[in-house]
C-alpha cells in the first residue's frame, strides 16, 4: 500500500519536462597570514537555483541563478574586492549589485542562461553556458572557454561564458564541436574540438583562437592503465601577430587517479605552465582567484598535486589535497572534512594553507613571501 | 535383473520428477526473468544503519551485458548525474559542471554510494549464467515457495569476485528468492533476500531486495523496484554519450 503513492510520484516526475534544483548555504570564513597576525572574518550566504526545461526532444533551455550576500572585514579592508565580486566576464553583463555598503554586498548573477536545439545527432546551444573540455581533474589547459579556480570551494558549477556551441555526435563515443564566445571586452575565442574513443582511451584534439590574441592547438586524453585512470592535456599558444617568432606558450599536464578496494582514492597531477617573462603575482588574490586566461592557469611554472580522499563512514568524508611548487619553494595544504548530517544537509570544513616565495624579477629587489591561512566552515542545504 | 532395472528406472524417474531440469537452465530462466534482453527500471535504494538511513533513486536502462545507462533522480545533490557503460568503458556525466569523466575500472568494485550493493551488482559486470558452473544441491522452502537450492562455482577463467554463490530459485515461476555469496575461503559474505512479488510490465517478479552483509548484521541495503519494463525496443545507439546527457 505504501508503494502506491510513491509509484504515483515517480511516474509524475518521469513525465515532467522541467526541473528545479539548487542549494542554500552559509559560509563562515577566517583568514590570516600567520596565526599571530590580525584575523579577518567574513561570512557569505549563498543561494543557487538551476532550472532546466525540455518540453520537446528538439528544444531545451536552462537558467542558473546565483545570489550571494557577502559581509565582513575583507570588503571593508579591501575596496577593490567589491570589483572582483561584481566582475562579469560575459559579453552581456548579467551580474547585479542589489544592495551594497562599505562592508556588505548583495549580488545576483545568471551564470547559465541558454537555449538549445537538437536534431538527431546535431545539437546547438546558444547563450551563457559552461563549455567544459577538460580531461584531467585539477588543472585543465584544454578548457579554453571557462577558466576557474581550484581554490574556490563554494562554486563547483564554475562560471559560464556567452557562447554559441555546435555539437555533432558521429557515434556513441565521439563528438565534433565548434564553439565561439565573446568576453566582456568583446574579444573572440573560437575553437573546434574532435574527440573519439580508441583502445579504451578517449582522445581529443582542438584548435582555435583565444581572446582574439593567440592561436592555440591542443590535445587531451583519458584512459586506464592497470585499473588506474591516466589523463593528460597539452596546449600550445602562438601569438596571432607574431606567427614566426618563438614567443609561443606551452601548457602540459598529466595525471592519474586510482581507487583502492578500501575506497581510498588517490589523485595525482603535474602541470607545466610556461609563464610570461618576469611574471610574478601581486598578491594572494592572484593565487586564489580564477585565472583571467587559459594561457596562465597557475602562478607557478611547475605544479605538483597529490590528493587522498577517504570515506571514514558513508556519511563522513575526509580528503587532503597538497600542492608543491618547486620554483617557488612553496606549497599548499588543503584538508577537507564533510559530514552529511541529514539526507540533504552537509557540514563542511575547508582549510587552505599556502606558503611560498615569489622571486623578484629584478635581482636587486627582495623576493616576496606569501603566507596565507583560510578556514571555511559551511552549512549547506540542497534541494 | 528386472528388479535392478526397475530400481534404476525408479531412480531416474525420481531424478527427473524432483529435478526436472538442468541447474544451468534454471539459473538462466531466473536470470532472464529479472533481466530481459533489454530493460528499463526505476529503483530506490536505501542504506540502513543502526542510527541513520539514506536513500538514492535511480533509473537504469540495459541491453545484454555490455550496454547500460543509469540516471540518479534523487537526492537533489546527486540528481542529474548519469553513467554510461559500453563494454569495459565507463563514463560519468555531471550536469552541474557540464563535465564528462571517463571512470577507471578501480571505481567498479566500490559500494554504490556507500551501500552494500556494488557497482558490479548494478552494472552486471559478471553473469551468474556465463561465469559459473551450476549444480542443484537440494530443495528448500523460502517465504512459502518451494525452491531449488543451486550452488554456483566460478569457472576457471571467469573474472568474478566470489568463491561460490548459493541461489534459491522457486520451482514454479523461477523467482530468485534468496542468494548467499561466499568469498574464496568459503566464508559467507552477504545474503540477498527477495520478496514482494508484483506484476511489472509483462511479468511477476520480486520487487524488494534486502542485502545483508554477514559481518555487520545491524546494517543492510534495501532496493525497491518502483517500475520495470522488459524487452522494450532499445537500439544499441540509445547507449551513447549524447543520450547520457539528456536522460529523463
Amino acid at each position: 500500500m505504501l508503494l502506491i503513492p510513491i509509484l504515483g510520484i515517480s511516474q509524475e516526475s518521469a513525465e515532467r519536462s522541467w526541473k528545479l534544483k539548487g542549494y542554500l548555504d552559509d559560509m563562515q570564513m577566517v583568514q590570516f597570514p600567520a596565526v599571530e597576525d590580525p584575523w579577518t572574518f567574513d561570512n557569505e550566504i549563498h543561494n543557487r537555483f538551476d532550472f532546466t526545461w525540455n518540453p520537446a526532444k528538439v528544444f531545451g533551455m536552462g537558467v542558473g541563478l546565483r545570489t550571494r550576500f557577502v559581509f565582513g572585514q575583507s570588503l571593508t579592508a579591501n575596496p577593490a574586492y567589491k570589483g572582483v565580486l561584481f566582475n562579469d566576464n560575459g559579453l552581456v553583463n548579467m551580474t547585479w549589485d542589489l544592495w551594497s555598503s562599505a562592508s556588505a554586498a548583495l549580488l545576483t548573477q545568471f551564470d547559465r542562461a541558454w537555449i538549445s536545439g537538437t536534431l538527431g545527432k546535431f545539437q546547438i546551444t546558444a547563450g551563457r553556458q559552461r563549455i567544459n573540455w577538460g580531461q584531467t581533474l585539477v588543472w585543465n589547459p584544454n578548457d579554453l572557454f571557462n577558466t576557474y579556480s581550484y581554490f574556490d570551494v563554494d562554486y563547483p558549477e564554475r562560471p559560464g561564458s556567452d557562447a554559441i556551441r555546435l555539437q555533432v555526435y558521429p557515434s556513441a563515443t565521439s563528438v565534433l564541436e565548434l564553439a565561439a564566445k565573446l568576453n566582456s571586452k568583446g574579444k573572440l575565442t573560437c575553437a573546434a574540438l574532435g574527440r573519439f574513443n580508441t583502445g579504451g582511451f578517449d582522445v581529443q584534439f582542438l584548435a582555435g583562437l583565444v581572446d582574439d590574441q593567440d592561436y592555440v592547438v591542443g590535445a587531451g586524453w583519458s584512459g586506464n592503465i592497470s585499473g588506474a585512470a591516466f589523463r593528460g592535456e597539452v596546449n600550445y599558444y602562438q601569438p596571432k601577430n607574431n606567427w614566426n617568432d618563438t614567443s609561443g606558450v606551452l601548457l602540459a599536464t598529466i595525471g592519474a587517479d586510482y581507487t583502492f578496494s578500501n575506497s581510498l582514492a588517490l589523485t595525482f597531477q603535474v602541470l607545466y605552465n610556461q609563464l610570461p617573462a618576469g611574471y610574478r603575482p601581486e598578491s594572494m588574490v592572484n593565487v586564489y582567484q580564477a585565472p583571467s586566461t587559459p594561457k596562465l592557469l597557475s602562478f607557478a611554472e611547475w605544479n605538483i598535486f597529490l590528493m587522498g580522499s577517504y570515506p571514514v563512514t558513508p556519511l563522513f568524508d575526509v580528503s587532503l589535497a597538497t600542492m608543491y611548487f618547486p620554483d617557488l619553494a612553496g606549497y599548499f595544504v588543503g584538508p577537507t572534512l564533510n559530514y552529511n548530517v541529514r539526507q540533504n544537509i552537509d557540514l563542511s570544513l575547508f582549510i587552505q594553507y599556502f606558503n611560498g616565495r615569489f622571486k623578484s624579477p629584478d635581482p636587486l629587489m627582495e623576493n616576496v613571501y606569501f603566507k596565507s591561512f583560510l578556514g571555511t566552515f559551511r552549512v549547506k542545504w540542497s534541494f | 535383473m528386472l528388479n535392478r532395472i526397475g530400481c534404476l528406472l525408479f531412480f531416474l524417474a525420481c531424478v527427473t520428477c524432483g529435478f526436472p531440469q538442468d541447474a544451468t537452465e534454471i539459473v538462466k530462466k531466473a536470470d532472464d526473468l529479472m533481466q530481459g534482453v533489454t530493460s528499463e527500471s526505476e529503483m530506490e535504494m536505501t542504506i540502513v544503519r543502526p542510527d541513520w538511513q539514506r536513500s538514492v533513486t535511480f533509473k537504469s536502462w540495459g541491453k545484454g551485458r555490455n550496454l547500460s545507462m543509469t540516471l540518479i533522480t534523487a537526492p537533489p545533490k546527486e540528481s542529474g548525474q548519469s553513467f554510461l557503460k559500453l563494454g569495459n568503458d565507463m563514463w560519468s556525466w555531471n550536469p552541474t559542471i557540464n563535465r564528462m569523466i571517463k571512470l577507471p575500472p578501480s571505481m567498479m568494485s566500490q559500494g554504490w554510494m556507500g551501500s552494500d550493493y556494488t557497482n558490479d551488482d548494478i552494472l552486471k559486470e559478471s553473469s551468474v549464467v556465463m561465469d559459473y558452473t551450476h549444480a542443484i544441491i537440494g530443495t528448500e522452502m523460502v517465504s512459502g515457495y518451494s525452491c531449488y537450492m543451486i550452488e554456483l562455482i566460478p569457472k576457471e577463467n571467469a573474472a568474478v569476485v566470489w568463491g561460490k554463490i548459493h541461489l534459491w530459485i522457486s520451482k514454479d515461476a523461477y523467482y530468485e528468492l534468496k542468494a548467499v555469496y561466499f568469498d574464496e575461503d568459503g566464508n559467507r559474505v552477504k545474503t540477498h533476500l527477495l520478496s514482494e512479488i508484483k506484476f511489472m510490465y509483462d511479468r511477476k517478479i520480486p520487487t524488494y531486495f534486502e542485502i545483508i552483509p554477514e559481518d555487520k548484521p545491524k546494517q543492510k541495503t534495501i532496493v525497491k523496484i518502483r517500475s520495470a519494463k522488459f524487452n522494450i525496443p532499445l537500439p544499441d545507439a540509445f547507449f551513447s554519450q549524447q543520450r547520457m546527457k539528456n536522460l529523463k
